[in-house]
């Protein structure tokens, strides 16, 4: 996967994470927050109606039955966890399990060690406070205390509840975007690759996503523009294709008409030289055209090639003798450089004869002289290849792509003689090769490579014997 | 035109022996082989070249222009001839 910033899917995954982890976490707070105060009321109200129902007995005057219930009510809350007083009115004599300095009417908070002595309880470690009520009757003060303990437990039980709901929650959720972030950008990475490629001059690629979404429905709508475009880049080359194949034979019937001419000694020398001028523009004509043809019949795959073992370095031999007279004619200096062992692929010798051919006569044209040219062979790992390679003007890395493409011609070369058509025969004998044109700066210059895959054209190096 | 030993790759013209390259001695054959015939550019280049596509630069023209500087320069009489847009002749 290529680096690149945060992806927009990415962080919409994170992003969510957090507003669930937020979410989570308030609501977890909220529940604590009512939760303690419910519990609370209920603590108040229990020690109230605990205290009002001892009242009620006190209200009968009866004070054994009093004293009575309050010692069975101490004996039953053994654990300390609720205390119970009772004033004698008079002798301000306490009975029960809660000491007092002074007795009180209505909801109290009580603290321990402060308003209860520690020594007092027994067994309640966790208390730190008791809720307590007291009511005043005609003998004396009824008073009823609960520990706050519970309530705190409670708190404490719905924390570690919510803590642990909001851990799994968030783990989860953030598992669960990653992935889903992780495939969507799987998709866009898909798209990037395909519109590269496209770019690149492979109109065939589609993104081809089923993922029935937004972003499927945009992939289809590109796949369908780049069906349009590969539809009206190949009708171009039909037509162009079309006009070649039709505009052959009124050229060639015009040739036999003039050539007789051209040759005639009853037509005065100054009328044969201009027929000849004119013969030389048709050959220019028909030289394009049949290029034309030669290309799109290379490119449709309806040439047949052959596929014979081929010595890279005996070919290059081969193309470098032919073409050095003419390199010399133009100022440049044509050099070989071929490695001793013997670099063999399967494939067509002719077609990669012209192919390298175009590479030098494209150097030579291309380079003021004078320039120096090297045809050479060689190993790149386990890939063979061909290149020329100049010192001349190159090709600006922006334009690599395009100079492959039919009749893309670069400003620069404008002056030039030539069809821009040489390139893109070249890249259509390399693919039918299974092998990739491949155009690289040679600072200064271009290093043009024919680089064929091992793979699937299992090249042999033999030692020369 | 003198004589051309085709075993020895030997020129004369003239009696003068005639230093050839050995495309220029293949070019020289072919048309003493068809004299008075004119001969096309893309019939030399597959012939003498064995080239079947136009390699679209000037091989036959400075190949020409070579050989002609050699057998025809020297000497008076000019044998081998350029047809405008039509191809060259070796006439007899």
């Amino acid at each position: 996967m290529k680096l690149r910033p945060l992806s927009w899917s990415m962080r919409f995954a994170l992003a969510l994470s957090a507003v669930f982890a937020i979410g989570t976490l308030s609501a977890g707070g909220l529940s604590y927050l009512f939760l303690s105060r419910e519990m609370t009321q209920r603590l108040e109200a229990d020690v109230q109606s605990s205290a009002e129902s001892l009242a009620r007995i006190a209200a009968t005057g009866d004070r054994t039955d009093l004293r009575e219930q309050i010692i069975a009510q101490v004996r039953s809350s053994r654990d300390g966890a609720s205390l119970f007083a009772f004033v004698d009115a008079p002798s301000m004599q306490t009975l029960g399990s809660l000491q007092l300095a002074a007795p009180f009417e209505g909801p109290r908070r009580l603290l321990v060690g402060q308003d209860i002595p520690e020594s007092e309880l027994t067994g309640t470690e966790s208390a730190e406070a008791y809720r307590a009520f007291g009511i005043r009757t005609d003998i004396g003060w009824i008073i009823v205390a609960r520990d706050e303990a519970w309530v705190a437990e409670s708190g404490e039980i719905l924390i570690q509840t919510t803590a642990w709901s909001l851990i799994l929650a968030t783990l989860l959720s953030i598992g669960l975007a990653l992935f889903i972030a992780r495939k969507n950008e799987r998709r866009v990475d898909r798209m990037d690759r395909v519109l590269d490629a496209v770019g690149a001059g492979h109109l065939d690629q589609r993104i081809k996503d089923d993922g029935g979404d937004d972003l499927a429905d945009i992939a289809a709508r590109v796949d369908q523009m780049l069906d349009r475009l590969e539809a009206g880049v190949e009708s171009i080359r039909q037509v162009s294709t079309d006009v070649a194949h039709d505009l052959r034979a009124p050229l060639a019937r015009l040739r036999m008409r003039l050539e007789p001419q051209a040759l005639s000694v009853e037509v005065p020398m100054e009328t044969r030289h201009e027929i000849g001028s004119a013969l030389m523009d048709i050959d220019a004509i028909s030289g394009t055209f049949d290029a034309i043809l030669r290309l799109a019949r290379l490119q449709s795959g309806t040439v047949e090639r052959r596929n014979d073992p081929v010595d890279l370095g005996g070919m290059a031999t081969t193309v470098w003798e032919i073409l050095q007279a003419p390199a010399e004619e133009a100022g440049h200096a044509l050099d070989l450089v071929i490695p001793s062992t013997r670099i063999q692929v399967y494939g067509d010798e002719d077609m990669l004869s012209q192919a390298l051919t175009n590479l030098v006569v494209n150097a030579v044209e291309h380079c003021q002289p004078p320039a120096v040219i090297r045809i050479t062979v060689g190993m790149r790992g386990e890939q063979p290849f061909l290149a020329v390679i100049d010192d001349g003007p190159g090709i600006p890395e922006a334009d690599r792509a395009r100079v492959l493409e039919r009749f893309v011609r670069l400003d620069a070369s404008r002056s030039v003689p030539g069809t821009g058509l040489g390139l893109s025969l070249v890249a259509a004998i390399a693919d039918l090769h299974d092998a990739k044109l491949v155009l690289e700066d040679n600072a200064p210059g271009l290093k043009a490579s024919i680089l064929f895959a091992q793979a699937t054209t299992s090249p042999a190096v033999l030692t020369k014997a | 035109m003198g004589e051309d030993h085709i075993l020895k790759r030997e020129v004369t013209r003239d009696g003068e022996k005639i230093d050839l390259q050995p495309r220029e001695f293949l070019l020289l054959k072919h048309f003493m082989e068809r004299p008075g015939r004119v001969q096309t550019r893309t019939v030399l280049l597959e012939s003498v070249w064995g080239l079947h596509f136009d390699p679209k630069t000037s091989v036959v023209e400075t190949h020409i222009s070579r050989l002609r500087n050699k057998i025809d320069k020297p000497f008076d009489k000019h044998y081998l001839v350029t047809l405008h847009g039509v191809g060259y002749v070796l006439q007899p």
